[in-house]
């Protein structure tokens, strides 16, 4: 059984056309997903399903064979505990009037997760590598980068199962950049990972498959290798050709 | 003569240094990139070559653009020297244009700024097409009767453009002309900017943090960090064997994205 599995989804906002149509794909424990597409592709209002922030309008979405439904309250408690987020701004995404500790392990008091709650944001903090004397700091005293990981860490101290990160590096200078996908390729070894972005060069270096996505719809799945080097669809040759390059 | 020659340019607040003793000069047609990540002072290198630098903050040193010191110039100097001398396009085309003017009279008004300066008479609403139609807008007509954010991105950053060629300028100076916009725009706005200076001959100055993007449209390269230029060259020589210790670890982490999307079967 898959960990991950949506089926003929569609969702349209109020008085919009569809954002998403007919999407399907399924996701195995351990693998890592990249949803690429450009403005407007529907990535985000997937990512919003997956989270349960909006409900499908038509088709399903199964994590490990339950139905993801927001209204089943028992549920999204169990489910919340396995699936946690990392968004694009790590500067809109972190109060800042708490301490890095309170931040970090606010999801183990919001999910009532048993155990030693200061051992385990010590934990997450290390395995995202930062020190823990900045447990008792302030985020603005941190770089992007640094509340990237920060982020992280709060995303992953209550041990999800699966992380989904929504174009988390996209607003990182380059040589920042560069660690933050190395974190989180680390962290893909560990748990299960769907990474949405518009860089295919980020998918490229973190995930095993890719879904492209085009005007809502699909356009394209498969191993990551194999789309890069043979793309099929005429809308991933041209995303590909796009992609600017170094000189040889 | 050169067309932008600053030296020693240092920009301060009251407190902190931004700008440190930066060189840099621009021959006519010399297409340079400024490369740097936030915080290095690109961006305010060429708001200072325009002298458009932030109330607040104090410019030393020598900045001269067509000729003209900048640097302390009133206004009218400034006035003369924008557009005709030097246009910009910036980042964020929805910010840079007017968001309550349809987009053909914005394009209208450099152009009739332009006809009296030169003394010259000119159908203005015929200009304007010619622009639209030289930056590749679709359906001219419909857009210039548009509102800025009637049209999708690409095609407000395309207006920005052709504002900035209906001044006829000799310099363009692009700040991340091309960071907002998605990847597949961005490949026809970088083609459709390296054809229009080819054509006119322009000098270009362009700001991006981006290297690939940059490797592709410019000749030389300058690269700061932290307000100091740490390395300059041409781009193919400064990418291949970079010298200093920061362009290395940037074009290796430029070269690592890359080398990801290479990966074969």
């Amino acid at each position: 059984m898959s960990l991950l599995a949506a089926e003929n989804v569609g969702f349209s906002y109020a008085q919009g056309r569809a954002a998403l149509n007919d999407v399907s794909f399924t996701l195995e424990a351990g693998a890592s997903l990249g949803l690429v597409g450009e403005s407007g592709s529907g990535k985000t209002t997937l990512l919003r399903l997956l989270l349960g922030l909006n409900r499908p309008s038509i088709g399903t979405i199964r994590f490990n064979g339950e139905l993801l439904n927001a209204a089943n309250a028992a549920f999204m408690r169990r489910y919340r505990r396995q699936v946690q987020a990392v968004f694009q701004d790590p500067y809109s995404s972190l109060d800042p009037r708490q301490k890095v500790l309170r931040i970090i392990s606010e999801p183990l008091r919001a999910l009532r997760i048993p155990g030693d709650h200061r051992q385990m944001t010590e934990q997450a903090l290390e395995a995202v590598g930062l020190d823990a004397d900045a447990l008792g700091r302030y985020p603005h005293a941190f770089s992007g980068g640094q509340r990237q990981r920060i982020a992280v860490a709060r995303a992953i101290v209550a041990r999800p199962t699966l992380l989904l990160a929504d174009e988390a590096v996209s607003a990182l200078d380059l040589s920042t950049r560069i660690r933050i996908v190395e974190l989180f390729k680390r962290l893909a070894s560990e748990m299960t990972l769907v990474f949405v972005s518009h860089d295919l060069g980020v998918v490229a270096a973190l995930c095993d498959r890719l879904v492209i996505l085009q005007h809502g719809r699909i356009v394209e799945t498969g191993p990551t290798r194999t789309i890069l080097s043979s793309p099929q669809h005429p809308y991933t040759q041209s995303l590909l050709a796009s992609v600017p390059r170094m000189p040889a | 003569m050169t067309l932008l020659d600053i030296r020693d340019l240092t920009i301060r607040t009251r407190d902190r240094t931004l700008v440190s003793r930066l060189s840099l000069r621009l021959e006519p047609g010399q297409r340079l990139g400024l490369i740097g990540e936030s915080g290095s002072g690109k961006s305010l290198t060429a708001l200072a070559a325009i002298g458009l630098l932030p109330s607040g903050l104090l410019a030393a040193g020598s900045v001269q653009l067509g000729g003209v010191d900048v640097i302390g110039a009133p206004d009218r100097t400034l006035t003369g020297l924008r557009g005709a001398v030097a246009a910009t396009v910036f980042q964020e085309p929805l910010t840079a244009l007017d968001p309550l003017m349809r987009v053909g009279r914005q394009v209208a008004e450099p152009l009739r700024r332009r006809a009296g300066r030169e003394g010259r008479r000119v159908d203005i609403a015929r200009e304007v097409m010619r622009l639209f139609e030289q930056v590749a807008l679709p359906e001219p007509e419909r857009i210039a009767r548009a509102l800025p954010h009637e049209i999708s991105g690409g095609q407000r950053q395309r207006v920005a453009i052709a504002m900035a060629l209906a001044c006829a300028p000799r310099l363009l100076i692009a700040d991340e002309p091309t960071t907002a916009l998605d990847v597949t725009t961005q490949a026809a706005i970088l083609k459709l900017l390296d054809d229009l200076i080819r054509e006119r001959n322009m000098a270009l100055l362009f700001i991006s943090h981006d290297l690939p993007v940059v490797a592709g449209v410019v000749d030389d390269v300058l690269v700061l960090r932290h307000g100091e230029a740490v390395e300059a060259g041409p781009v193919a020589k400064v990418f291949a064997e970079p010298q200093a210790t920061y362009t290395r670890e940037l074009v290796g982490a430029a070269r690592a994205f890359d080398a990801g999307l290479e990966s074969t079967v």
